[in-house]
């Protein structure tokens, strides 16, 4: 089981659009696939046209005094599934640090799925806190949405940081430059003086397209209503280049 | 991902094909989401004995000529493998063209044809029930099967309802729905079960065996009776497949059926009323000197071909002016027992023989139970095999090699005549010693049979004389069966001693157990 997250501490940077697009084509590739929706906001758990609420609640399921197979909802998609947002959420940073061992509680109630599924993203909430301490403990690799601005990319930066410093299990960090608007010459400027500097940035970006904002109005992922357009095929790109596509 | 909730429902003759009520039903409380309805035809495939399936398989040809493609899956519907086919059914699978698919089902099926036991045209629509957010929350499949072959017969519409995973409250609120409907019941085994039973064919309901209960009390008649009348239903259901030639499985089971019912008329026509047996026996042989030179060259030309173990033909090459001309023999005498068989004579037989048994009168008979003659005939088949046994030795001629293989078979005809009778676990491990002293016998006599029919080729001037290389594998086929020949005669003496040992006449006498 490989378990990726999109994460940034910044909201509003393509964590969810990513998570929904690449859980789907990787489950769509063949690979049986989890989504959790971590965010409390659950704009993921909204595109699949799921319920909010997580059966027998978020808490218990956090803590582990109920397995977590039992909240997963089938999606309209075969292989992928949902583990729903539920407005408890909110309170997860509370809900961890009753845990025994707070920073690997997450890590910990996935271990039981490790044969039901080939890949679980996780999709994380904004904020630098226990729960993205966790999630970066659990998770092979975290692929950060970047905006090409300076202030963002200062985002990878600290979390490149946090991760080197922590002991124990380092994940993978991988940017990608999100929601690009090429006619802007600070993004063109920005992504072209980065990649060639770094080399923890994914040869993909996804532009800011309409179409991908039109996720919520359909509420399902870009290929499936839009499977020829642009952001498709990048979005087909990253997963080939995060190695999601295939069993 | 873990196992998906479903539950299956079969709509009865009185409710619309059409399926509208169903979408009616349902829309009480799901959104109702139909897709165009598929078709799809299936021909169900396995040999006359159900090898596939009593080995966990299911064969399925689908699709029409010329895009047709044969499908194995388990009896749970996992797939195993498939590939495109050409066949025409019945057809020996060993004689398609070399393959995985192939090789997997030659493995199972051994010398017996493939069949189609049903022949199904599927309409099938699926459905997906929604929510109110437009979540498909259940997916409904409607089958809607019409049977083409053997028969055409309309079966019973299926509708299956699958659960999203969470979403089994749902599954069961349908459910709930489904069985409110007047002429919905849950459904009991699958399309394909439905399809075999109306097909007149059960799944897995084959048997050569006599598998009927007898009654130890009972007249011995009327015992005895029962036990021939199984062995005729045996030798009919086996007619056709032989006539068209399916399979040589088909022959033999006839003449086993047919030795089973001498044997008896041997061993207990004295307990039927008089004049039956001998009536009927000069009929019954008749019908296996019929039968007995094809199935001599079936069992030649299967150990030719290595599909049997008659012979050890491993490395040998220049055999086909053999094989041809056995085959060209099999031809002539397959079209006499043809006609033999589509004959007045067996059709008399075969009548008179059936209505004999039907009309016995146990009143007519000699007043025996049917335990006591059990006892009393296998105590007395012992015997001669004992007697016969002790008069075996390396040296013994063929002619008494063969005398004792009949007396073996004369017992073993009993005991399987009257198993019901005896402990089971007992009962098959006497069979076992005697399987075991008939098998070294086979090799002893079958061996001077073969012998004889490959130095008749070799010597044979008809067709001109045989290569040089087909005389030599011949001559290395010839000592290869002498050798085995021999060494079946050198462990004649421990088979023998199995089946004469004094254990076995207690193992044959659990009668007074059994009727306790």
């Amino acid at each position: 089981m490989r378990i990726l997250a999109t994460y940034n501490i910044k909201g509003g940077v393509g964590k969810t659009s990513t998570a929904v697009n690449l859980a789907y084509l990787a489950a769509r590739g063949g690979a049986r696939t989890l989504l959790w929706d971590l965010d409390p906001q659950a704009a993921a758990t909204y595109v699949f046209r799921i319920r909010p609420r997580v059966k027998g609640g978020g808490k218990r399921v956090i803590r582990g005094s109920r397995p977590l197979e039992g909240a997963i909802k089938g999606t309209d998609f075969v292989n992928l599934d949902l583990l729903p947002a539920d407005f408890s959420y909110r309170h997860m940073d509370l809900m961890l640090d009753a845990a025994r061992k707070p920073t690997r509680q997450l890590g910990r109630v996935l271990e039981p799925l490790a044969d039901d599924y080939d890949v679980v993203i996780m999709d994380c909430p904004p904020s630098m806190s226990l729960v993205s301490e966790n999630v970066l403990r659990a998770c092979d690799t975290v692929l950060v949405p970047l905006i090409p601005t300076t202030l963002s990319v200062r985002t990878l930066d600290q979390l490149t940081n946090f991760v080197a410093d922590s002991n124990g299990h380092r994940p993978t960090m991988l940017g990608f430059f999100s929601m690009v608007d090429r006619r802007k010459r600070l993004h063109r400027e920005i992504m072209q003086t980065l990649s060639a500097q770094r080399h923890d940035l994914a040869a993909t970006d996804i532009p800011a397209l309409s179409v991908i904002e039109q996720m919520a109005f359909h509420r399902a992922p870009v290929p499936v209503f839009a499977p020829h357009s642009v952001a498709t095929q990048r979005y087909e790109a990253l997963a080939a280049e995060t190695l999601l596509a295939g069993p | 991902m873990s196992a998906t909730a479903r539950r299956e429902f079969l709509a009865d003759a009185t409710l619309s094909r059409a399926g509208d009520w169903l979408a009616d039903t349902l829309a009480a409380a799901f959104g109702v989401r139909g897709e165009p309805p598929s078709a799809q035809r299936s021909v169900w495939l396995d040999s006359v004995d159900w090898r596939l399936l009593r080995a966990g398989l299911v064969l399925r040809q689908t699709g029409r000529s010329p895009r047709r493609e044969l499908m194995l899956e388990s009896v749970t519907g996992e797939p195993i493998m498939a590939e495109p086919v050409s066949n025409t059914w019945p057809s020996i699978i060993d004689a398609s063209p070399s393959s995985a698919l192939r090789t997997r089902l030659a493995a199972t099926l051994g010398v017996r044809a493939l069949l189609a036991v049903a022949e199904v045209d599927v309409r099938r629509t699926h459905a997906r029930l929604v929510d109110g957010e437009n979540k498909t929350v259940v997916y409904a499949t409607i089958e809607d099967p019409r049977q083409l072959q053997p028969q055409p017969a309309l079966l019973p519409v299926r509708i299956t309802l699958t659960a999203v995973r969470g979403y089994e409250r749902e599954l069961k609120r349908a459910a709930d729905l489904l069985c409110s409907v007047s002429g919905i019941e849950p459904a009991v085994g699958s399309t394909r079960e439905t399809a075999f039973a109306a097909a007149g064919r059960p799944a897995g309901e084959y048997s050569t065996k006599v598998d009927v209960q007898l009654d130890a009390s009972a007249p011995a008649a009327r015992s005895v009776a029962t036990i021939l009348l199984r062995w005729l239903d045996i030798v009919e259901a086996n007619l056709a497949g032989c006539s068209a030639d399916i399979d040589t499985e088909y022959l033999h089971d006839i003449r086993i059926a047919g030795r089973q019912t001498r044997t008896l008329l041997k061993s207990l026509g004295d307990v039927l009323p008089p004049g039956i047996a001998e009536r009927f026996a000069g009929e019954w042989r008749w019908l296996s000197t019929l039968t007995t030179p094809t199935r001599d060259l079936d069992v030649v030309l299967l150990g030719l071909a290595g599909r049997s173990d008659a012979f050890d033909i491993s490395g040998l090459s220049g055999l086909e002016p053999l094989r041809n001309d056995l085959a060209r023999q099999r031809r002539t005498e397959f079209r006499r027992l043809r006609t033999g068989l589509a004959s007045p004579r067996l059709t008399a037989l075969l009548r008179d023989w059936r209505t004999a048994l039907t009309e016995i009168d146990p009143a007519a008979a000699p007043e025996v139970r049917t335990d006591d003659v059990a006892v009393h005939r296998l105590g007395r088949a012992h015997r001669r095999v004992v007697k016969n046994a002790t008069m075996i030795t390396s040296e013994s001629s063929a002619e008494a090699v063969h005398d004792l293989r009949k007396r073996c078979k004369e017992l073993r005809y009993l005991l399987e005549a009257f198993a019901s009778l005896y402990d089971e676990k007992a009962r098959r491990r006497v069979v076992k010693d005697l399987k075991y002293l008939q098998d070294q016998l086979g090799d002893v006599q079958d061996g001077h049979v073969h012998r004889s029919m490959l130095t008749a080729f070799v010597h044979s001037t008809a067709g001109g004389p045989a290569p040089a290389a087909t005389v030599l594998a011949v001559g290395a086929l010839i000592d290869r069966l002498d050798t085995r020949r021999h060494r079946a005669h050198a462990e004649l003496a421990g088979a023998l001693r199995r089946v004469t040992d004094a254990k076995i006449v207690a193992r044959l006498s659990l009668r007074t157990e059994v009727a306790a």
